[in-house]
């Protein structure tokens, strides 16, 4: 749609170009300085371009305020121990462990002794990989 | 550092490079994990993922380029490759590149209808902004994310996405829109998009985490 007025280059022409222009992805000086001249002469293009301005401005605040988030410890976590691991290839990562140790006594009256100790720990230990 | 340096670069010195460089990113390549699957837990095992991947071919990684972009790329292929679920959105028909330039040969829009676009988006929550992000396709949506929230030029997503800039611009152009359209709908809904109220408004609070 044109303002009614005649102009170098037409209305609907700068218009197309309006997203490319916001977006920094006109490379051509001569393309932008036509565009702007057209944008000094033609006063609903110029509102036009400066709606598209800012929506595209918000567009990218509300967008990036919303999206921004922190990666959760967990998440470094694992990561941090995965290049360990990786960065060390002789080396092996264990992150749970459990050992239990059961023991039979029988003494001299004939009673038997029971124990039994479980170990369980989720610490990482590293040792070197058996081959 | 010059390339004669990282030819003797040890594995340690690079681990302590790709901790110093590549890690920074951690906020930033979980963020956009997020919005790409749209649950915590993939987007967590993704970024893992995206480290290990990148971390195993740091060494082609050329310093002095632009490492963010690099990251980026391995995370959206790892995300189109391995992640993408089993309803994906049916393949985007072949008019997509042509269209965004017909598309919108646009109107002088009035007034009022600006204001209140504005006004809209001014006071959007951000559980609004997320749930339209998740509603629109995933093409359009990574595209979207990739120019309006981490700013990288359509070259950049090109590279990053693996498609030609002709289809970047389409995408970008009809994911824009489809999220403008979708966060007036939001807006007329919860009737903040009309008149003079504050920003910070809270009808939109535990709608969609994430």
């Amino acid at each position: 749609m044109s303002c009614g007025g005649i102009h170098e280059t037409p209305c609907s022409e700068v218009l197309r170009e309006v997203t490319l222009l916001l977006d920094g992805e006109i490379e051509e000086r001569g393309k932008i300085h036509t565009i702007e001249h057209h944008f000094e002469e033609c006063p609903p293009c110029r509102a036009e371009m400066e709606h598209e301005r800012r929506m595209h401005q918000l567009l990218h605040d509300v967008l990036t305020r919303s999206c921004i988030e922190q990666a959760p410890q967990d998440l470094r976590d694992r990561i941090a121990a995965q290049i360990e691991v990786l960065s060390h290839p002789g080396l092996d990562l264990i992150t749970e462990f459990r050992r239990t140790e059961i023991s039979i006594q029988v003494d001299d009256f004939g009673q038997v002794e029971h124990h039994e100790i479980t170990i369980e720990s989720t610490q990482e230990f590293r040792f070197p990989r058996e081959i | 550092m010059t390339s004669t340096d990282l030819v003797k670069e040890s594995t340690e010195e690079r681990t302590l490079r790709f901790e110093r460089d590549a890690l920074a990113f951690t906020d930033q390549l979980y963020s956009a994990a997020l919005r790409y699957t749209k649950n915590p837990h993939d987007a967590k095992d993704l970024v893992q993922d995206t480290y290990l991947k990148a971390f195993t071919s740091f060494h082609q990684f050329e310093p002095g380029t632009n490492l963010k972009a690099w990251l980026y790329r391995v995370l959206t292929t790892t995300f189109i490759n391995s992640y993408r679920k089993a309803q994906r959105q049916p393949m985007i028909a072949s008019t997509e590149i042509e269209d965004w330039q017909l598309a919108e040969s646009a109107s002088h829009t009035s007034d009022q209808g600006k204001s209140a676009e504005i006004t809209a988006l001014e006071n959007m929550p951000d559980n609004d902004v997320k749930r339209a992000l998740q509603e629109i396709a995933e093409e359009f949506r990574i595209a979207v994310y990739l120019a309006d929230v981490e700013g990288f030029a359509y070259k950049e997503i090109a590279e990053i996405v693996g498609v030609p800039t002709g289809t970047v611009m389409s995408r970008l152009h009809r994911g824009r829109k489809a999220l403008r359209l979708l966060l007036a709908d939001y807006a007329k809904e919860r009737g903040y998009g009309t008149a003079n109220d504050t920003a910070n408004d809270t009808t939109g609070g535990s709608e969609v985490e994430s």
